[in-house]
């Protein structure tokens, strides 16, 4: 928690234009301006962006470990099983498939509500497919193909769609913490905690998940009603996330095994907050990194957070040799 | 009239339209340790999983202390019948022994009872310098005492198990039947358990239910089913045989 606080006010202090830290307290004590360039800088470019990687680094790592115990699998998380690509292709057919039919849909509630149904959907036909295999990695496989078949029927939306509403959509694409603004984190931040309270609320369903549905069942779990409701706030959560940020990879997968090492538990009423409060801090860390004090570009947040997850995951396969055996 | 502990009536079983076994009535008193025997998919899981309520029947009902279970929601049937499954592979994420007992309080709601259930079942099992250890780091004889605690800790009149000693060597099998058979006394439950070990199961079970070919259900006290020669009719082959003297598996002399 200090660690969170530290690192959210090191988000606001650094930054692609240097502002001495004076500048920045100061800036800060006075309220919210922006008549003053250090106003414009830290009101609506820095403090915004610090809440929006807080909410994304909140949601979709909760999402990734009710993914992961849901599917049982240790690298289920939103980008892995297709969840992200659903919700992006259903923001495709909004921005590009607005522009071929001449209808413009911008706002940003269809947005929301489009990536939210994206998600659904993927993670509905993803439960079916579960329900036909019970092995890990080929459940990964699908997922991938999943992935891939609906990223395709977003390229042809991109092959046929004009020229402004293509540069949306791959700005989009990169997955950015910067686009979001005031008005927009009005809604983002209390959906994104509220996404976190109802997984919290889950607890109990996902612990009794881990000994398996039938082990779950003869606990007391009523198996199909706790896999609807967790389909459906896992589908919220990433679509909401994506529908603001982009695809964002690698946090989802990475951060519940951090949270499930660093307090040494699988006990989801830890787990839930545990994740949720290191995944905000490992989205600030990689805000940092991408913003970093002295050169002039800001990189999309998704290139750190890849970069920095890929190698993690590769290190947590190898340690645990299979995926089968480790979860 | 008080009711059986668990009461089978008119109860097919199978997936169907294949039918497994048909028109078995059967019935599981109080505090009883009972066998299921059958040969490899006599349809021994099949069974269990019906009694649990894990499957639906194909035809007949399932009562559990007079209640049909068809009519218990998922939790009420967790108060009365808990089941140990065969093989390890049903629990994933790094659990360990006490969140394990520790989820399965949860989800039952018996807080105030369970830690004296929960010490019992634990110091019966040796499970106590367990509590720390992850699940998947147990060897399986381990694992099969801590899935029999937790069924404890469910707190339930009846326990179900299937095959709790597959995959375990001599010394475990022998120590998990000496189990199940101290388990009614000590904690009062009513055991119904699947088992290829029949050598064993005649000694330890009170009754039997064995599963022959062809969907034919014999039921009766060890000695009974010995005497009627069921064991030596259902489980032999051209070269194995039941001695019915010595209540042992031969080969039989060419």
């Amino acid at each position: 928690m200090p660690l969170l606080g530290l690192l959210l006010l090191a988000d606001i202090f650094l930054g692609s234009v240097w502002l001495s830290p004076a500048t920045v307290f100061q800036t800060l004590f006075e309220g919210y301006h922006t008549d003053s360039a250090a106003g414009l800088i830290v009101w609506e470019a820095r403090m915004p962006r610090a809440v929006t990687a807080l909410c994304a680094g909140m949601v979709l790592p909760v999402c990734g470990l009710m993914m992961q115990t849901f599917f049982r699998n240790p690298v289920a998380g939103p980008d892995i099983l297709g969840v992200s690509s659903g919700a992006g292709l259903a923001v495709a057919i909004l921005t590009m498939g607005a522009g071929l039919t001449g209808w413009t849909a911008t706002h940003q509630v269809s947005l929301i509500l489009a990536a939210i149904a994206g998600s659904v959907a993927v993670l509905l036909l993803m439960l079916v497919i579960a329900g036909k295999t019970r092995d890990a990695v080929t459940l990964l496989i699908i997922g991938l193909m999943v992935g891939a078949g609906v990223s395709a029927l977003s390229g042809i939306l991109q092959y046929f769609s004009n020229r402004d509403a293509l540069r949306s959509f791959l700005l989009w694409s990169f997955g950015s913490l910067g686009g979001v603004t005031w008005t927009e984190l009005i809604i983002l931040l209390p959906a994104a905690l509220f996404v976190v309270l109802l997984s919290w609320l889950m607890a109990k369903p996902l612990n009794l998940l881990l000994t398996g549905e039938q082990y779950a069942f003869t606990m007391g779990l009523s198996v199909r009603r706790a896999r609807l409701l967790l389909v459906f706030v896992t589908g919220a959560g990433a679509g909401l996330v994506t529908a603001y940020c982009g695809p964002i990879a690698f946090v989802g997968i990475a951060v519940p095994h951090i949270a499930r090492m660093i307090w040494d538990t699988a006990d989801h009423r830890t787990l839930v907050p545990a994740t949720a409060v290191s995944g905000a801090a490992v989205m600030l860390l990689c805000d940092i990194i991408a913003q970093l004090p002295g050169y002039q570009t800001i990189l999309p947040v998704n290139i750190i957070t890849a970069l920095l997850g890929a190698p993690f995951v590769i290190w947590l396969l190898v340690r645990s040799r299979r995926i089968n055996n480790y979860f | 009239m008080s009711s059986a502990l668990l009461q089978a009536s008119r109860l097919s079983i199978g997936y169907p339209p294949a039918l497994i076994a048909s028109d078995i009535n059967w019935m599981v008193q109080e505090k009883e340790v009972v066998a299921v025997l059958g040969l490899n998919g006599a349809g021994k899981t099949t069974l269990l999983r019906t009694l649990a309520g894990l499957q639906a029947p194909v035809a007949g009902e399932v009562h559990i202390n007079g209640n049909n279970i068809a009519q218990l929601s998922a939790q009420e049937l967790a108060h009365r019948r808990s089941f140990v499954m065969s093989g390890r592979q049903h629990v994933v994420g790094e659990v360990k022994v006490k969140e394990l007992f520790a989820m399965t309080q949860a989800a039952t709601q018996t807080k105030s009872v369970i830690s004296s259930v929960q010490q019992e079942a634990s110091a019966l099992m040796q499970l106590e310098k367990f509590y720390e250890r992850k699940l998947h780091t147990l060897s399986d004889g381990e694992f099969q005492r801590v899935m029999i605690a937790r069924a404890l800790v469910q707190q339930t009149p009846l326990i179900l198990m299937d095959e709790p000693t597959a995959h375990l060597d001599v010394v475990h099998t022998m120590e998990t039947f000496l189990h199940i058979r101290s388990l009614p006394e000590l904690f009062g439950v009513g055991v119904v358990f699947s088992t290829h070990d029949i050598e064993k199961a005649l000694q330890i079970a009170q009754r039997c239910i064995v599963l022959g070919s062809k969907g034919v259900v014999y039921q009766g006290s060890p000695d009974e089913l010995i005497r009627q020669q069921v064991i030596s009719d259902v489980f032999s082959s051209d070269t194995v045989h039941f001695n019915n003297q010595t209540r042992r598996f031969e080969y039989s002399r060419p």
